[in-house]
This record gives structure tokens, sequence and C-alpha cells, in this order.
């Protein structure tokens, strides 16, 4: 059964005076059939981590296994490995039949062996009829579905996606990623999807690993990366978030002219308080109520999207239920419901009223 | 508007070559058994030259597009350098080191072999001249291809020799053809180097260029009719690049 481990995997690049770490430290186990997907802003070192499953990067420091084999000695070409690129993924003097068939032939299969698997792959991404066309008469989708049936056709223990529908406009990508789940699901295959964008990897992975600037913030399900992010970073790049400054003292912390309430863990120091924008309920005023002027109004289909200046925490941003009469220039009033607080690298204590 | 000076003064002297060979037998001109031999003679070394420049080229312009290594810049200045250079210099060059005092020439001459005014000779000096630029046109064609076309060839399990037999050269089979065209018209042309290390020996080593140098002050309409042979076949292999390229463009 295909597992994948990264472990303490490096990779710096530059001078031995002067190097640049690409990837610190990354430990990151995937199970059997798990969809994994690694998450990070441009830079972050994700597709590095990847390239070096692949065998396209040689390792700086620490270990990939399959199966608790290691695998960095072994060339790209004999790794049980398959990759899906953003781009340029299929060649273009090779109708689609070949491009799918040509792992097969370099194993020798027989004739009707390799046009039964490109068939059954073919369908399997719903494009049984297009083996006879060049991939320049298909579109970015029906490309980068091609370059999935030709990757699932050689039967890699592990499957790699390097962003591969970062080209594709929004509804097809959305399409797309439901038609790889979907897929994925069905053969149990262990993946590894590299994303920079957060509703992909919410909507795809069984577990997130979310990077900066090299190193591993979290690795935890979708959910619990949303709701109990364990860094500053992963609180600020998923999902929408307040980020406030306070200071917290006696069981209390301080934001703005607002005391709210803090474990008793908490250190008599300087915080950051995060409050996700659903996090907040619209209330009279009175003891404990934050109050501002609401600057701009988005309708979002289901709720709305509300800015709020405070007089004391500047601007806010809240998610409000459709059944909330809100209107620009008017003063609000406003709870939290649920927020975190930080306080250096340690995690988070989240506090719920 | 201006521009046209230029195309005039290109034109002009090719309309009135033509003109003059045309209106001259051109025919019974072109039969005579020197400009046969000279047409001959260009053909087969030209096309031996071109063999040698794709055998020996494509090696090189891959392993310069794809490879970073010390020294990089200096051979691929190496390799560019003979574009430039007058043909003159090359068959200076060629003599110094090949010639029967050259540099090699005792060594060869050792193995009984000497160059100079032979057909060899023509074919080195051709390959002097052309292989640059198709290693040029195939080493730019080669470095244009994504790496990812490569990646996915090595994660679907090829070695070195299938992504380029089946990858990388299918993918560069343009810019290739490209070259194969510009080294070819070039060692069609070539003169100066040859009429130095090959000298003008009748079916040896004169080629239509140098048939028509020497034609001229002999036999101005043989030179007249191989001038117009040249032209009609530069003139289409050049058309033919237009065409390759503009559909190398249209992709």
């Amino acid at each position: 059964m295909p597992t994948l481990d990264l472990i303490n995997l490096r990779k710096q690049f530059g001078s031995v005076t002067n190097p640049v770490v690409a990837v610190n430290d990354l430990n990151i186990n995937v199970a059997d059939g798990e969809f994994l997907c690694i998450l990070g802003p441009s830079g972050c070192g994700k597709s590095t981590a990847l390239r070096m499953v692949a065998g396209f990067e040689e390792p700086s420091g620490g270990d990939v296994q399959i199966d608790q084999q290691s695998i960095v000695n072994m060339p790209p070409n004999k790794r049980p490995t398959a990759m899906v690129f953003q781009k340029y993924t299929l060649w273009p003097h090779m109708k689609v039949y070949d491009n799918i068939a040509f792992g097969l032939k370099l194993r020798h299969l027989p004739k009707n062996q390799i046009d039964q698997e490109v068939q059954a792959s073919l369908e399997l991404v719903g494009l049984g009829k297009y083996g006879d066309r060049y991939p320049a008469q298909l579109s970015g989708g029906e490309q980068q579905r091609v370059a999935i049936a030709r990757a699932l056709v050689l039967k890699p223990k592990i499957l790699l996606l390097d962003e591969p529908f970062s080209n594709l406009d929004a509804l097809l990508r959305v399409r797309l990623r439901e038609e790889l789940r979907q897929i994925q699901r069905n053969l149990k295959i262990t993946a590894v999807f590299v994303t920079h964008d957060q509703e992909e990897a919410l909507s795809l992975a069984d577990r997130i690993a979310v990077m900066s600037k090299g190193e591993l913030q979290q690795l935890d399900k979708p959910a619990t990366i949303y709701a109990r992010p364990k860094t500053l970073f992963v609180a600020d790049f998923i999902g929408a978030m307040n980020m406030l400054d306070g200071e917290v003292s006696g069981g209390v912390v301080k934001v703005g002219n607002q005391r709210l309430p803090a474990p008793a863990e908490c250190v008599a120091a300087p915080a950051k308080i995060a409050i996700r924008p659903e996090d907040v309920t619209v209330t009279q005023t009175g003891e404990g109520a934050w109050h501002g002027r609401i600057t701009q109004v988005s309708d979002l289909g289901h709720y709305r999207k509300v800015f709020v200046q405070s007089p004391d925490l500047g601007m806010l941003k809240l998610y409000l239920p459709k059944s909330v009469e809100v209107n620009d220039g008017e003063m609000i009033t406003f709870k939290p419901t649920r927020f975190l607080i930080f306080q250096g690298p340690l995690p988070p204590f989240e506090v719920k009223l | 508007m201006v521009g046209l000076a230029l195309v005039v003064l290109f034109a002009l002297p090719l309309v009135i070559v033509i003109w003059h060979g045309l209106g001259a037998d051109f025919i019974s001109h072109i039969s005579t058994p020197t400009a046969l031999q000279a047409l001959r003679l260009s053909l087969i070394t030209s096309l031996i030259s071109l063999g040698i420049c794709i055998f020996f080229g494509t090696p090189l312009a891959y392993g310069l597009a794809r490879w970073r290594f010390r020294g990089q810049h200096l051979l691929e200045t190496l390799t560019d350098l003979p574009v430039v250079l007058p043909p003159a210099v090359a068959g200076v060059a060629l003599l110094l080191t090949f010639g029967r005092r050259g540099a090699l020439g005792p060594w060869l001459a050792e193995w009984g072999i000497a160059l100079p005014f032979t057909t060899a000779a023509v074919i080195m000096a051709q390959v002097f001249v052309a292989a640059p630029f198709y290693v040029r046109t195939a080493r730019l064609g080669f470095a244009a291809i994504d790496r990812h076309f490569e990646e996915t060839a090595l994660v679907e399990g090829a070695n070195a020799w299938q992504i380029f037999s089946k990858i990388m050269l299918p993918l560069a089979a343009r810019p290739i053809l490209s070259g194969i065209i510009l080294a070819w018209t070039r060692a069609l042309g070539e003169f100066g180097a040859t009429i130095m290390f090959a000298g003008n020996l009748e079916g040896v080593s004169q080629t239509m260029p140098l048939a028509i140098y020497i034609g001229f002050e002999r036999n101005s309409e043989i030179a007249l009719a191989l001038s117009i042979v040249l032209i009609t076949l530069s003139g289409s292999l050049m058309y033919l690049l237009r065409v390759v390229e503009d559909q190398s463009k249209q992709e």
C-alpha cells in the first residue's frame, strides 16, 4: 500500500557561504490513498518539495520514502511517481493516444493491451473519443484531463500534481477539481497536489500542509486548518481574518477600548487577536458591544460582506446573514462570538463567548 | 519608401544577371562539361557537408542548449564565430592547420593523407563556414523547448536517448530544418575558403561559385548560366525557409 514520507527534507540553493533555503526540515507523511495538498504562497518551497519527490531536484538533506523505502538515489524515470504540470503538459507533436501510450510503449507492453489501457484512461477522464486528436485541437481543460489520464495510465504509486488547474478559468477549475477528486477516490490513489489557491486546497484535500518560507506551518484536515490555525501565518493566509493588536493582563485581553476574556494560561504580554468575519453577532448597544460605521456592503449570495470602520480598531470585515438589515453609512453594534489569541510562536488559545 | 533603395540594390543586379543569362542560350551553356561538373561537384560536396553538419552539429547543439558548464559562452562564441569571419580567414586557418606545411600536415603525410586541393578540402571548407549556421539555429531550437516537456517524459520513464529522439528532436524539427536550409545554402555559396584551401581544379574542387569566378574571365556565358542556377537554387531554399518559419510561428 503506497505511502509517502518526507523526512527532514531540506533543499538549499546558492553557494555554501550564502545559501538560500527553499525547503527547511520538512516532515510530511501521506497515508495510503490520501489526497494531500501542499498549500502556500509562491516561493514558499511547495513546488521544490514536490520536485524532490519526482526526482527533478536533489535534496540537500533528509529523505523521501515511498512505502518506507528511500527513493532519493533513484533517477526520476525509475521512480513509481507520475506528474501533472501546470502547462506545457502534452507533447504537441503526438496525438492524444500517443501521449498517453508513451510510457506504456517504453515498457514494451503488447499493442492490444496498450490500446485497452489508453482507451480506459481516456474514458476515465471523459474523453473516450479524443484519441486521434492533436493537443492543439483540445481546450485547456481537455488538455489537463489528458495529462491526468497519461499520469494515471502508468498506475503510479504516487500521483503528483503541480498546480495543474492554475491556468484554467474559474468555472472550469472548479469542475476539473471535482472530477479529479472523484477519480482519485475511485482509484484510491495516493496523491500530492501543490497549489497556492486555498479554496482549491480546502475543497480537495483530505489534509493540507501549509508552507511558508520553506517551512511547514501546519498539517491538518481542512476544517481544522480553518477553525484552529496553529500559526499567525496560517490564520492570516487561510480564509479572511480580522487581525487586531491586543494586550493580555489578568485574565483579560484589551483590544482597543474593548476588553475580552482571556484564558488563565495567557501571559501578561502583547498578543494578536484573530477574529473570523463570520464569528460575530449583531447586538443592541450595551455592555461589551463593539460599534462602528458601515463603509461598504457587498451582497455575496447567501451572506453579506460588510466593512465597518471602528473608531478604535480600524477597518473590520464582517460576514453577516441576510436577515440582518445593514446600510452604507449607518452605525452598527456587534460582538465577537469566537476568537483566537496568538502569543509568540505558540499555538493560539481559542475563546468562545 | 527609403527602404526601397535597398530592395533595388538587391533586386536589380539579380534581374540583370537573369536577363543576360537567359538571353544567351542558357541551355547550351549549362550543358557544357565545365558547368555540369561544377554543378555536380557543388551538389555532392554540399550535401556531404550538410550531412557532417547534422551528424556532429545536432549533439553539439543539444549539449549547448541543455547543459550549463564552465566556458559555455566561450564555446558558443567559438561555434558562432565562422558566421562573421571572412571566409578567406577560414581558408588561411585551414591551410595553416591541414596544409602540407601546416601544423598537422607532416603528421597527416605520414598516413599518406594530403588534404589541400582535394574534394575533401572542399568539404572541410564548406563545413567550416556552414556548420555554425546549423549549430546556432538548432541550439536555439532546443533551448526554446519548455523543460516540462522533458520532465514529463522523464517521469513517464524515458531515458536520455528516448527523451532526445522521441521528444526533443521532433519538438525542435522546424528550427533544425531551418538550420539545414541555412547551412546548405551557405555551403553551396562557399567560395573564399574553398579557393584558398582546395584550389580550383575542374572536377575536383571547382564548385559552382569557383566556376563562376574563373568562368567570368574566360567564358562569361557559363558564369551567367551557373549564376542563374545558384540564384534559383538558393532563392528556392530561402523561400522554403520562410515557409518553415511561418509554419512554426503559427504553432
